[in-house]
């Protein structure tokens, strides 16, 4: 199945409709192909300015790949085109997968979106209501879900009960309830401190070995993109657009003393010279851009 | 807990502190009753209003405080329940169609600024003398704060709640439903508190230029009457019944919007 744009991504969920997610059988991972993509906004003085520019690569079923990149290099932007949030000026997102037929996408955001009426259970059966594939049944599912992402025994807490960590493991069990063939996360731990966004990459790696979900994967994290990833997409800003894709050799799964590897060290090294010579603005930090030291 | 007590304490002092310093104004200074009446004599009104009605055994004797009490209290809530579903409905197709608020929203600003108790001669010719008017005023009171707090809440939802379900294909109603409304709840019990008093005083007002029954019209009855201990008493009764709708919307807040 291809799909362009905002207006065919409606139709997908029509399909979908008729489809209960709850019956599906086994999902695979979809295949991402950008190309040509390029994105230009109109600023508050009337400029027309550039966002990305000629961005293509493809994304293979099942791979993680992190893009990384100055502040303002337009990351975020090309996430929700391929989310079909945003239509792209120029280019074509091909999207096929999943089952063949239809594409099922979620997005987690930097901050847990979690909506503050619902308990933690309800919030994770809002993507079947906001796509109206409710079946009732899937409440068995969202509590599994639940204990994936280590929330057992929080399904009636609100979400203020719980801490930014916990909220945001919330979120990403409320991207997997329908069964996603492709995660689509912009900086999903970017709000977290340190330690916890160590065990949030941990915890990211084994969740998404279970799922066989394609992932694509926002950070202003060097360290957490060559922790978790297949491949690295570093971007240069202004206009936004790819400058290199570097391949993670370390196997998996991968524990958190990969860190201690001498390739590690030099993966991260390139990744980061990589970063300083693209057009960095000068009034970005290299905390900002390499994340921890 | 000890600073609750003393807070309490300290509230009725200054409250029997309050009477006597009225009390012997009243003696000391020698001020006439037409003018300023004596606690005394306020009190004795309330007796005749409350509770000698009951003794003569017709509570909704005309002459007695609680025929006017509720009738305001009637023509506050339906006006409140009429202005707030307009005000809401207003403010939420402003907040969601462009044309919409590129329409009307410049009529709606200048209507604001027009002061809507002095359209209360118009209702009368337009809704008569009877409590249609009175809730018609309470009404248009209400509409106004609630339609600007309603459409500016909605406005500034959350984007990225908005993406969430725009991810999932949501439509544009159940967008509105499950994300904008919710999310807005907040400010919008903001505008239903400052409501419910705007719609006291726009009941209150309408009673006052054209009433046949009400709180407002009992005052200027009295006021015909020189009978000023018993407007202190009506005021006094206004007053509380303004404290008493106030406290119940933030009960009712409280219960609804319990995330915040």
């Amino acid at each position: 199945m291809v799909r362009k744009m905002k207006g065919d991504f409606r139709n997908v969920y029509k399909f979908a409709r008729n489809r209960p997610v709850a019956h599906e059988a086994q999902v695979c991972g979809a295949s991402i192909e950008l190309d040509r993509i390029g994105h230009t906004f109109v600023s508050r003085h009337g400029d027309s300015v550039s966002a990305l520019s000629d961005i293509s690569f493809r994304v293979s079923p099942g791979e993680f790949v992190s893009l990384i990149g100055p502040s303002g290099c337009g990351k975020s932007t090309l996430l929700r085109i391929v989310a079909g949030l945003i239509s792209p000026t120029s280019g074509e997102v091909r999207i096929s997968g999943g089952n063949a037929r239809r594409t099922n996408s979620a997005f987690v955001f930097q901050k847990p979106t979690l909506l503050p009426w619902l308990t933690i259970l309800d919030n994770c059966l809002i993507p079947l209501k906001l796509s109206r594939i409710f079946v009732p049944d899937q409440k068995d599912e969202a509590r599994r879900l639940l204990t994936l992402v280590g929330l057992q025994g929080f399904e009636r807490a609100y979400p203020r009960e719980l801490s930014g960590g916990m909220q945001q493991r919330a979120a990403i069990a409320r991207a997997l309830i329908t069964k996603p063939s492709l995660l689509l996360m912009d900086e999903p731990f970017g709000a977290l401190d340190a330690l916890t966004r160590d065990q949030m990459a941990n915890e990211l790696q084994r969740i998404w070995s279970e799922t066989a979900a394609t992932v694509l994967f926002v950070t202003h994290s060097i360290q957490e993109a060559a922790y978790l990833s297949d491949r690295i997409v570093v971007m240069e800003s202004r206009p936004g657009l790819v400058c290199a894709i570097e391949t993670v050799p370390f196997q998996r799964p991968r524990s958190l003393t990969v860190y201690e590897q001498p390739e590690f060290g030099r993966l991260t090294v390139r990744l980061r010279e990589m970063l300083g010579q693209g057009q960095v603005s000068p009034n970005v930090s290299v905390q900002e851009i390499g994340g921890r030291p | 807990m000890r600073q609750r007590i003393s807070n309490s304490v300290f509230s009725l002092i200054t409250f029997v502190g309050l009477i006597i310093v009225w009390y012997l104004a009243t003696r000391v200074l020698n001020i006439a009753t037409y003018i300023l009446p004596g606690p005394r004599l306020v009190l004795k009104s309330f007796k005749l209003g409350f509770v000698d009605v009951w003794k003569e055994g017709d509570p909704l004797a005309s002459y007695g405080y609680y025929a006017p009490t509720l009738s305001t209290l009637k023509s506050t809530f339906f006006g409140f329940v009429y202005g707030g579903f307009v005000g809401l409905l207003l403010g939420v197709l402003l907040a969601e169609s462009t044309v919409f608020k590129r329409i009307f929203l410049p009529y709606a600003s200048a209507f604001q600024a027009v002061p809507k108790i002095a359209l209360a001669p118009l209702f009368i010719i337009w809704f008569g003398f009877g409590d249609f008017s009175h809730q018609m005023m309470a009404a248009t009171l209400v509409a106004f704060p609630l339609l600007i707090t309603s459409m500016n809440a909605l406005h500034v939802v959350d984007e990225e709640r908005i993406e969430l379900a725009r991810s999932y294909g949501a439509s544009r109603w159940t967008v509105l439903i499950r994300i904008k409304v919710p999310s807005a709840l907040p400010e919008i019990f903001t505008g239903l508190e400052l409501g419910v008093i705007y719609a006291l005083l726009g009941a209150i007002a309408a009673e006052l230029v054209a009433g046949s029954d009400g709180i407002g019209a009992r005052l200027m009855s009295q006021q015909t009457n020189n009978d000023i201990a018993g407007m202190f008493a009506m005021l006094i009764v206004s007053g509380a019944v303004g404290a008493s709708l106030h406290f119940a919307m933030r009960m009712l807040r409280k219960r609804v919007v319990f995330w915040v």
